[in-house]
């Protein structure tokens, strides 16, 4: 006769107890009953694991963003500017806008000083334009510089070539530009070999760039890049005396150099103007590893950061978990003590409690998760950046969610599994 | 000798004041007897049925099952022969009121590992038997004092099990229904199961051979005579 079968000579000990499939229906059972309070239990969990995934999602889509938008900018890049405060993310990439203060002799000083050290110096002087072609017109960055931009800031046409020291020499009307510029001024059209109007001025496009990818801020997709003396003489408009560009990016020939190569321009440059005391310089250089360390470093403080104040929340679920647990308890005094007179044992009790308040805090995961996902699509968009999904950050999430569930469970189930029968019975 | 109590006391504690409801109570149970127990309100009967299912404790005394004291046994051991040795009815029913009749008589049997179709089965089957397999999907909420009182009945019946206790059984039960509980209770009996009804009337006490008198926490009264049923 099989043990589970009722019948007379039923010894004094024996087995019985619930399975777990048993055990996760009755805790299923009693989360339906009142869905609300169940719902509401779990969000607390629910709100946890979404921000820890949301975060760590847009937080590392930043600093990939960051790193590619600095790697693809050239390599062993140093970027002489306007004197800053601060040397913030993304230095040596964005003081675009401001004036022009560096004097464009700077760049043929640099370039004939240190011929062996700098393999390419490229001084760019910028402003917005117009830029017709046809009927088609649109605004955008046009930037002078040299030849050698195209090998020190990554900016190869894909079609076509970038325009030569002879069509700086000779201040050719020519450009080369943007994909997004291409695509938009151009629709459909081959650019090359065409003439476009900058600023009321006939360019000839010589080259198309490749597409840099969005990059919001100073995308390369929709600038034009002209021989800098043009642009100083045709689009700025230069009034008499030295020529000014906003920046001068300088290549280093050798990566292990970059920093020695830095500590000797600004000895260099500041001597050219004859100042000594490092305040009053009125220029910088920023090295682009400075720039990634310091991103990266940035973001790593702020998704750690962001990550303990999710672990909070996800911990503050968990005492929400807790409370209405208890609460549970003490509701159902009447039905533990049935359950104890019928035949279960505390573990039988301690482990509906605890199935109840972990299938919470995993469904909260669950839904969590999904919410994270979603919240990491919408932030992402808003501030355009492509979140990267880490599975990694999720089941951390998750399972520190199940662990909540648990250990949050326990104190009200152990309570639950002691009650005494009777005293059970008894609560009204 | 199925159960033997031996100077059981039970003194309940109540904000600060103790009261005596069981003052020194020796009874001995055969396999196979049925028999009621019988007194005034408050006299402690209740109190001794919840001794003998083991869902209580004595304050004092031993309490012997199969010849084995009870106070040896661990929490799970109790668990285990609430299951299945004891079948008890409450005075109060203590339906699950989440549950429907045939899942509330379910529930001993999910306790003793049965699998839920074949558990579902013999649920209804007993249903039936207690005359109420037409309300098998009712929540208690829906049921009239009688009906409860047959699906705890049912329930009590699930594992079969040895010992059935049953606090005022036929309660809530007009007087036939009440006889076809009792006729029932007696054919289980003839069966071999022990039976023990706490009661307030006569006519079902009748029934039994053997009548135990409760007053004030004491038996006053053990009698057994000839006829009537059981053995
Ligand atoms: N947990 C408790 N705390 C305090 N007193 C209790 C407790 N349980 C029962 N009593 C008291 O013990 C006495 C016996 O109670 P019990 O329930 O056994 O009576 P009973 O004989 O079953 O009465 P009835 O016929 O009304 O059901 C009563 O006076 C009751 O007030
Ligand atoms: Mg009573």
């Amino acid at each position: 006769m099989v043990a589970a079968e009722p019948g007379k000579g039923v010894g004094l000990r024996g087995k019985v107890g619930l399975s777990l499939e048993e055990v996760v229906h009755i805790a299923l059972r009693a989360i339906a009953t009142n869905p609300l309070r169940s719902a509401l239990t779990a969000l607390g969990v629910v709100i946890g694991v979404a921000a820890v995934v949301a975060l760590t999602m847009v937080g590392q889509g930043t600093t990939q963003r960051i790193t590619s938008l600095l790697e693809g900018l050239g390599t062993n890049l140093l970027t002489v500017g306007p004197a800053q405060g601060g040397r913030g993310p993304g230095g040596g990439l964005v003081r675009f806008g401001g004036p022009a203060t560096l004097p464009l002799s700077d760049a043929h000083a640099i370039r004939e000083t240190f011929p062996q050290e700098v393999v390419g110096v490229a001084p760019v002087a910028q402003g917005n334009f117009q830029l017709k072609y046809g009927v088609n017109n649109l605004r955008a960055t046009v930037v002078g510089t040299w030849p050698d931009f195209a090998q020190v800031r990554n900016a190869d046409p894909e079609r076509g070539s970038f325009f030569t020291q002879e069509d700086v020499d000779l201040r050719r009307r020519v450009a080369v530009i943007g994909y997004g510029v291409a695509q938009d001024l151009f629709v459909g059209e081959d650019p090359l070999g065409q003439r476009l109007r900058i600023g009321g001025m006939p360019f000839t496009v010589v080259g198309v760039l490749p597409d840099k990818g969005d990059q919001g801020f100073a995308s390369v997709n929709y600038q034009v890049f002209v021989p800098l003396s043009t642009y100083l003489q045709r689009l700025a408009r230069l009034e008499a005396g030295e020529p000014k560009v906003n920046a001068i990016y300088v290549q280093g020939a050798d990566r292990n150099h970059l920093k020695e190569l830095q500590e000797r321009l600004t000895q260099f440059l500041a001597e050219r103007r004859g100042l000594v005391d490092p305040s009053t310089y009125d220029f910088s250089i920023t090295n682009q590893q400075d720039a990634l360390q310091s991103v990266n470093q940035t973001t790593l403080v702020m998704t750690l950061f962001l990550g303990g104040v999710a672990a909070i929340s996800l911990l503050v679920g968990g005492i929400g978990i807790m409370n209405i647990m208890l609460v549970s308890v003490t509701e159902r005094t009447r039905e533990i003590g049935v359950r104890k007179a019928l035949g279960a044992r505390p573990k039988d009790i301690l482990a509906q409690f605890l199935a109840e308040s972990v299938v919470l805090s995993v469904g909260g995961g669950v839904l969590g998760v999904g919410l994270g996902l979603l919240m990491a699509r919408l932030v992402g968009q808003a501030i355009g950046v492509s979140p990267v999904f880490s599975p990694l950050s999720a089941g951390v999430a998750f399972l520190f969610a199940i662990f909540v569930g648990g250990f949050f469970g326990l104190y009200p189930a152990w309570r639950a599994a002691r009650l005494d029968p009777v005293e059970a019975l008894r609560y009204e | 000798m199925l159960l033997e109590l031996k100077g059981v006391k039970k003194v309940y504690q109540s904000g600060g004041v103790s009261f005596p409801a069981l003052r020194g109570v020796d009874l001995r149970v055969e396999e196979g007897e049925m028999l009621s127990i019988m007194g005034p309100s408050g006299s402690g009967k209740s109190t001794l049925l919840h001794l003998l299912g083991l869902l209580d404790r004595p304050t004092e005394g031993e309490y012997l099952l199969l010849g084995k004291p009870t106070s040896a046994l661990s929490e799970e051991e109790r668990a285990y022969l609430r299951n299945r040795f004891v079948g008890f009815v409450f005075q109060a029913f203590f339906l699950l009121p989440r549950l429907s009749a045939v899942e509330n008589v379910e529930v001993p049997m999910a306790y003793a590992g049965i699998p839920r179709q074949e558990r579902h089965r013999r649920a209804l089957a007993l249903l039936e038997r207690v005359g109420l397999l037409d309300k098998a999907k009712s929540l208690p909420n829906q049921l009239s004092g009688g009906q409860r009182q047959r699906v705890a009945i049912a329930r009590a019946l699930a594992l079969n099990p040895p010992l059935l206790l049953a606090d005022e059984p036929t309660g809530a039960l007009d007087s036939k229904a009440g006889e076809e509980i009792m006729a029932l209770f007696q054919a289980l009996n003839r069966d071999g199961t022990t039976v023990i009804i706490v009661t307030h009337e006569p006519l079902v006490a009748e029934k039994t051979r053997r009548i135990v008198r409760v007053r004030d926490g004491e038996i006053v009264a053990d009698e057994r005579r000839g006829q009537g049923g059981g053995r």
